[in-house]
């Protein structure tokens, strides 16, 4: 959103595609309008949402939500389908601020219904105000857990506990990144509140283990962990839940900046690749630029910044405005971005993922949960020499199903890396073909192309 | 303030207005929902659990990110597969069926 409010500000005519049903993303989701909510009810962030579509809603600004954008071809032309229909729109610049979703994190019994991820079990809550279950349980790593927490409260939820993997003494090396961060104390001293109010135990240095049930979670297995995140041997408890959210982080969408082959970084704390980019948030590809979480997961604070940044770049690449102003332009988001930068760096490295995170991935636990490829056929593959993703894909059929890899790509990164003994950012992003999520095969069909003639060809763009 | 806890079984949370009631049927079974709510957000708050079963082990599965990107909600609705049900919104009159994928498994060994 505000990419689309900086472009529209030096003259430019927006177009922005959402998958989702209105504008936020998710940090600003909302319940629908049909809902009839109370003050308290509404989340810290509800006005400033409100306050971003207010703001892109100007008649330089179109924005088609529920758009499924499928492939951008020649840095130009982008394809997406709409109510089971084909379009396409060809743009001066592109801004990309595809997002991140959780990091998904497997363990046995992980595919039962019941275990999601805290981001799912924030939408649940937070859009439709509905609990994940009766009895929940939360288990992570880093700050996250914090509004989602708060939100499940407020939803009416039980949570019966709140597992941190890390442990107290391994913040301390990391406080004088928290110097001038005094919103985030306001925050997060909100949110601890409504947890204490709620008496919800915080366990640090604790993770999940398993999730047990028949059909569905009945029960969590917790341990105690050590700075690793590895089990400490006889300290396995039994909780009672229907519902585990697991919060440990999150990876970035690049699927259709890997498409268009924008350059890539690997970040070994997030232990995934981003878009590569400049401080004027331009991509390796011309007038392609990017924002949010797929340059790095750094929160909506610097989001916002970024997306001001990207959208005078997108200006004036398309030749609205010249440098000198861009320039100008950029340096109040500029300053913000790098104050609030040192702080998202603390807390990706505190709250990295350690290697026990990944210790019980063994066995027939799941690790492609749309070809149901276990991991032991994901280990012996990668024994047996498929060091990558393509070569695993091509032996287990693991990345082959409806997610296109999004789920279990990871997962399997750092399978392979352990198994081979070889450093997971050797293991290069896979190569991304549109489209990059699955289409209606109908509206392929109905697309027009040049030189179609005939009863059949529709006007498209 | 948290609002206490409505309907033993039904997870919504109470104290809100939602939008207007109507139903939509999953399995030939009526399930109330709202305007305003997902089909997924209908469905799970009745408490179904297994929205498909999986080809391989079938295996039954509910909603795993819950924000479109991993594919685990797919169920069919108005005929159409492999929808997600996190993202569709629920209109009166849904037909929404539980997917059993197709059988390209039964004929593999299971690799163990």
């Amino acid at each position: 959103m505000s990419a689309a409010r900086a472009a529209a500000d030096c003259g430019a005519r927006v177009t922005v595609l959402d998958e989702y049903a209105r504008p936020g993303g998710q940090y600003f989701k909302r319940a629908a309008p049909a809902f009839a909510l109370e003050h308290d009810q509404l989340s810290r962030e509800h006005e400033r949402g409100e306050a971003k579509r207010a703001a892109i809603d100007d008649p330089r600004i179109t924005v088609l939500s529920a758009a499924l954008v499928w492939g951008v071809f020649d840095d130009s032309t982008i394809m997406f389908q709409r109510d089971g229909k084909p379009e396409s729109l060809r743009a001066g610049a592109i801004v990309l601020a595809t997002g991140a979703h959780d990091r998904p994190v497997a363990f046995p019994g992980w595919t039962l219904p019941g275990v999601m991820t805290a981001g799912g079990a924030q939408t649940l809550a937070k859009t439709q105000w509905v609990k994940p279950g009766h009895r929940v349980l939360m288990a992570g790593s880093g700050p996250f857990f914090l509004p989602v927490a708060q939100q499940l409260v407020r939803a009416g939820c039980n949570i019966v506990a709140i597992l941190e993997a890390t442990r107290r003494t391994q913040w301390l090396a990391h406080l004088p990144a928290l110097w001038g961060q005094w919103p985030r104390f306001a925050e997060a001293r909100d949110y601890l509140r409504t947890i204490r109010g709620a008496g919800i135990p915080v366990r640090t240095g604790y993770k999940i283990v398993a999730a047990e049930g028949d059909g569905r979670v009945a029960a969590a297995r917790i341990a105690k962990v050590d700075a690793d995140w590895r089990a400490v041997p006889g300290s396995h408890e039994t909780l009672e839940v229907d519902a585990i959210a697991t919060g440990y982080g999150f990876l970035p969408a690049i699927e259709i900046a890997a498409s268009m082959s924008c350059d890539l970084r690997w970040d070994s704390d997030g232990l995934a690749w981003f878009v590569d980019c400049g401080r004027d948030m331009a991509t390796s590809r011309p007038g392609v630029f990017a924002a949010g979480e797929i340059t790095g997961i750094a929160g909506a604070a610097p989001a916002i910044e970024e997306g001001i940044i990207a959208g005078i770049g997108a200006a004036a690449h398309a030749g609205l405005i010249g440098e000198a102003e861009a320039d100008q332009r950029r340096l109040r988001p500029l300053a913000r971005r790098a104050k609030l930068d040192r702080f998202a760096r603390m807390i990706n490295s505190l709250f990295r993922p350690r290697p026990g995170l990944w210790e019980g991935v063994d066995g027939d636990t799941v690790v492609c949960r749309c070809e149901e490829v276990t991991a032991l056929e994901i280990r012996a593959a990668a024994a047996d020499g498929c060091v990558t993703l393509k070569a695993v894909k091509d032996l287990t059929r693991a990345g082959m199903g409806l997610c296109q890899g999004r789920t279990c790509r990871a997962l399997v990164t750092t399978l392979i890396a352990e198994e081979a003994g070889i450093d997971p950012g050797s293991i290069p992003f896979p190569r991304i073909r549109p489209p990059i999520k699955p289409v209606l095969a109908g509206a392929l069909a109905a697309m027009a192309l040049p030189g179609d003639t005939g009863p059949d060809s529709e006007a498209t763009g | 303030m948290p609002k206490t806890d409505a309907v033993a079984g039904d997870l919504r949370s109470s104290g809100l207005v939602r939008g207007a009631a109507f139903e939509i049927e999953f399995d030939s079974r009526p399930i109330p929902a709202h305007d305003g709510e997902t089909v997924l957000g209908a469905l799970w708050a009745a408490g179904i659990a297994s929205l498909h079963v999986t080809a391989r082990t079938g295996e039954p599965r509910g909603f795993y990110c819950g924000m479109g990107a991993c594919f685990d909600c797919v169920v069919e609705i108005d005929g159409v597969r492999n929808m997600r049900a996190c993202l569709t919104a629920a209109r009166p009159g849904m037909v929404v069926r539980s997917q059993k994928d197709p059988g390209t498994y039964p004929a593999m060994a299971h690799n163990a």
